[in-house]
């Protein structure tokens, strides 16, 4: 990163991590970032995959999250082993675990979530539902809906319809809604050598269009008493408060929830609830940002948004 | 259920979603997980299929996924276990070779 864009970028962090800040920075440019596998439990009881992954000469440490494993040694990428071939396991990080967590959908749903490829968090979803019910993962991608499709058929979520559709314009209605939008990625800057060094305040700005289009639409899919999770990898209010902020404006028939569980409260710092001089939704100090620093994992912004019954 | 063609394995509420989404005009690309035959089943079948356990070592898995395996079973298609854990299913032709039916990527890939 160009030493004028990491000053600007460590101005911004010092206004959402504070004191945190240094050492978030220091984590996302100079720290080798964790690999955290999630066992499927579509397939196979979480033992009986450690067991496997052991006898091949895979070190795992726990997690809060009894199906997650930070891996410590392995003989070779865990992309490569049979397990990740046999949809046993899938690689991803364990604060991008947190979104369908905190959605907790019930069976049968229906779920959608809005921009799903490459199927991380919607194959996370399935195990939740344990299978049963309905999501609907769209994306918008063709060439990313095709690896969509794989990794559900890889995972075995028999629960899964998948569609290649723009978000904004589906007109089906759903009580749970997971939106990720793709962002700029501040958060996997350690991992993420192109989103690091094509960084810019523009940048931030360009996804924080789509992301409030994004939200705009899908948010009123959500039937009273129904949950939208909104996350990104990414640190900029541009992209997180303020897209909920105008997206929701002072419409009080939603919500934003906490709903943090305790193993996760002190590696998260709360939402703004003001930004470069503007008032911002009250409610947004109930979203959070994951301290990639402390939970050694990729940083993220994570909003619950209840539409009261 | 059937969706163009494929024998698909859904669950019970995917099946009654679908024509749901169909009439709201949604462009459903796929659900749930590809079957096939079961005497040529998809790698990724296996948990849906009644077929007999075939026990393999873990290179000899690795081997199949990258383009055959000489294995001692009669020709058929297989459940294919490593120490008890289900990965997948496969098929042994009359030449005695266990094959299985992946995406050609994991052919290249150096599989442990």
């Amino acid at each position: 990163m160009k030493p004028r864009r990491l000053e600007t970028f460590r101005e911004r962090l010092e206004l959402v991590f504070e004191d945190r800040a240094e050492d978030v920075l220091r984590y996302l440019l100079e720290e080798r970032p964790p690999t955290y596998v999630r066992v499927n439990t579509l397939k196979a009881d979480v033992e009986s995959v450690v067991e496997s992954l052991e006898r091949a000469g895979v070190r795992l440490e726990e997690t809060p999250l009894p199906y997650a494993f930070r891996v410590l040694e392995a003989p070779g990428p865990m992309g490569s082993s049979l397990e990740h071939a046999a949809g046993l396991i899938y690689v991803q990080d364990l604060a991008s675990m947190i979104p369908p967590e905190l959605l907790s959908p019930e069976p049968p749903g229906p779920v959608i979530d809005a921009c799903a490829a490459p199927g991380s968090k919607t194959t996370q979803l399935a195990q939740l539902m344990e299978g049963r019910g309905v999501i609907l993962a769209v994306d918008v991608d063709p060439k990313r809906v095709r690896s969509l499709a794989h990794n559900v058929e890889r995972m075995g979520a028999i629960n899964v319809i998948v569609a290649r559709e723009d978000a904004t314009r589906l007109r089906v209605g759903a009580p749970y809604i997971l939106l990720d939008p793709p962002c700029t990625g501040e958060g996997t800057f350690h991992r993420d050598s192109h989103a690091r060094e094509t960084w810019t305040p523009a940048k931030v700005l360009r996804f924080a269009r789509k992301q409030e289009r994004l939200l705009r639409a899908v948010v009123e899919l959500l039937p009273p008493g129904g949950r939208l999770v909104y996350s990104t990898c990414t640190f900029s209010p541009e992209e997180n408060e303020l897209v909920i902020h105008r997206a929701l404006g002072d419409d009080d028939r939603f919500r934003i929830v906490d709903e943090r569980p305790r193993w996760l409260r002190r590696h998260t710092v709360p939402g703004l609830t003001e930004w470069e001089g503007e008032e911002l939704r009250p409610d947004l100090r109930n979203a959070f940002r994951v301290d990639p620093s402390s939970l050694r994992s990729d940083g993220f912004f994570i909003a619950v948004i209840e539409r009261v019954s | 259920m059937r969706i163009d063609g494929e024998l698909r394995a859904v669950s019970r509420e995917v099946a009654a979603a679908l024509k749901e989404l169909e009439r709201a005009g949604v462009n459903v690309v796929s659900a749930g997980v590809r079957v096939d035959p079961e005497d040529r089943p998809s790698f990724y079948a296996a948990p849906f299929l009644d077929l007999p356990t075939l026990e393999l070592e873990r290179e000899e898995l690795a081997e199949a996924i990258r383009g055959g395996t000489r294995v001692r079973a009669e020709p058929g298609a297989y459940k294919l276990s490593v120490k008890g854990v289900a990965m997948g299913a496969g098929r042994v032709g009359e030449d005695g070779v266990l094959r299985v039916r992946l995406p050609r990527k994991y052919a290249r890939l150096r599989l442990w």
